[in-house]
């Protein structure tokens, strides 16, 4: 099923799973700012960071970043021009609460229970807040694509949820071009981007498009995985 | 032989948009689509410039922890900069601006999201 949505001034068609996996994204994201807040709302011992922030305030800005997550994962259809806000919003608390939760102060050793149990709970926040921030920004990324990809009004095409067999076909032409320790594991990513262009609603002449570009930029790739100078990277 | 000990990728525009893409948040883990984004260069460009990184060292790319049936989607390929790479990438941008700014040329501004 599709979706109506106004964008940038003009109707667009959003793929509905495509809108459910990011509102899906989103309201896993406001679980894992609860578990944070969890641990920002019962410290210890309330110490502060550097400049005077401590569990308090990250506490704080956990209620905003859960604020915008909750939001984010109640819209139906996603309107791209207006949730990327929120989402940039929400990616830029969740670094401001890292960078505190970094600041705040750890003591390894022999430190006495209450400023050891500080300690791990502090790094428990970073942790938690590392993933926190790093989804939000995946999400973000993901309602730009929706904007970036989202199919020209008046065409038959459409929003797409498959790629296209011809772009998968290019793809593994280029692949193919590789050197082989490389082969799967560019086939994997390269298709990965095409499946991403494709659920945003990307039509098949954009994805056509992409593979044409790795088909031709292979020769190029292949030469700067042959090259002399690197080092051996995990595959 | 003199080329053999040169550090770091050459500097060319795409490889300082790709590197002030990433170093904008350095900690943070990018996809290819992502970091094509955020440099403003075409996904075509993105791929031998990251392959190059990460044969320097500058750069680390692991797959996605996730259940492709979950997300909806297949995994994803991440990258970050490691620590020596962040470092590299800041010293190598400067000294490119700095070559610039010798020959009385006014570089022009990354592209990217703002």
């Amino acid at each position: 099923m599709k979706t109506v949505v106004v964008t940038g001034g003009r109707i667009v068609l959003v793929s509905d799973t495509r809108t459910r996996a990011i509102t899906g994204g989103y309201l896993t994201l406001s679980r894992i700012i609860t578990d944070a807040a969890a641990i920002a709302h019962n410290p210890a011992h309330p110490v502060r960071g550097r400049d005077g922030a401590g569990f308090f305030e990250i506490a704080s800005m956990l209620a905003a970043a859960h604020t915008g997550a909750s939001t984010l994962a109640s819209r139906m259809p996603l309107y791209p021009d207006r949730d990327l806000g929120v989402a940039r919003d929400l990616v830029r608390t969740l670094s401001r609460a890292r960078m505190l939760a970094l600041e705040l102060p750890v003591s390894f050793g022999t430190a006495p229970g209450a400023a050891a149990e500080t300690s791990r709970q502090a790094l428990d926040l970073v942790a938690v807040l590392e993933t926190a921030w790093n989804r939000s920004s995946i999400l973000m990324h993901d309602i730009g694509l929706l904007q970036e990809y989202a199919p020209i009004p008046g065409r038959r095409s459409g929003a797409r949820q498959s790629t296209a067999g011809s772009a998968r076909r290019l793809l593994r032409v280029a692949a193919r071009l590789l050197p082989d320790g490389d082969r799967a594991r560019y086939a994997e990513e390269f298709g990965s981007e095409l499946a991403d262009i494709a659920l945003a609603g990307g039509a098949r002449l954009s994805q056509l498009a992409y593979a044409a570009r790795q088909l031709r930029s292979a020769p190029r790739l292949r030469a700067d995985l042959k090259s002399p100078r690197r080092r051996s990277a995990a595959p | 032989m003199a080329r053999m000990k040169q550090a770091g990728p050459k500097m060319t525009i795409p490889v300082q948009l790709v590197l002030r893409a990433m170093l904008a948040e350095p900690a943070q883990e990018m996809y290819g689509l992502q970091i094509g984004q955020a440099a403003g260069l075409p996904s075509g460009t993105i791929h031998p410039i990251l392959a190059r990184l990460e044969g320097c060292g500058w750069l680390e790319s692991r797959w996605e922890d996730a259940v492709p049936q979950e997300e909806g989607r297949p995994r994803r390929r991440y990258y970050r900069l490691t620590e020596d790479g962040a470092e590299r990438a800041r010293i190598a941008l400067a000294r490119a601006t700095v070559s610039v700014a010798a020959l009385g040329l006014r570089p022009r501004p990354a592209g990217g999201l703002a």
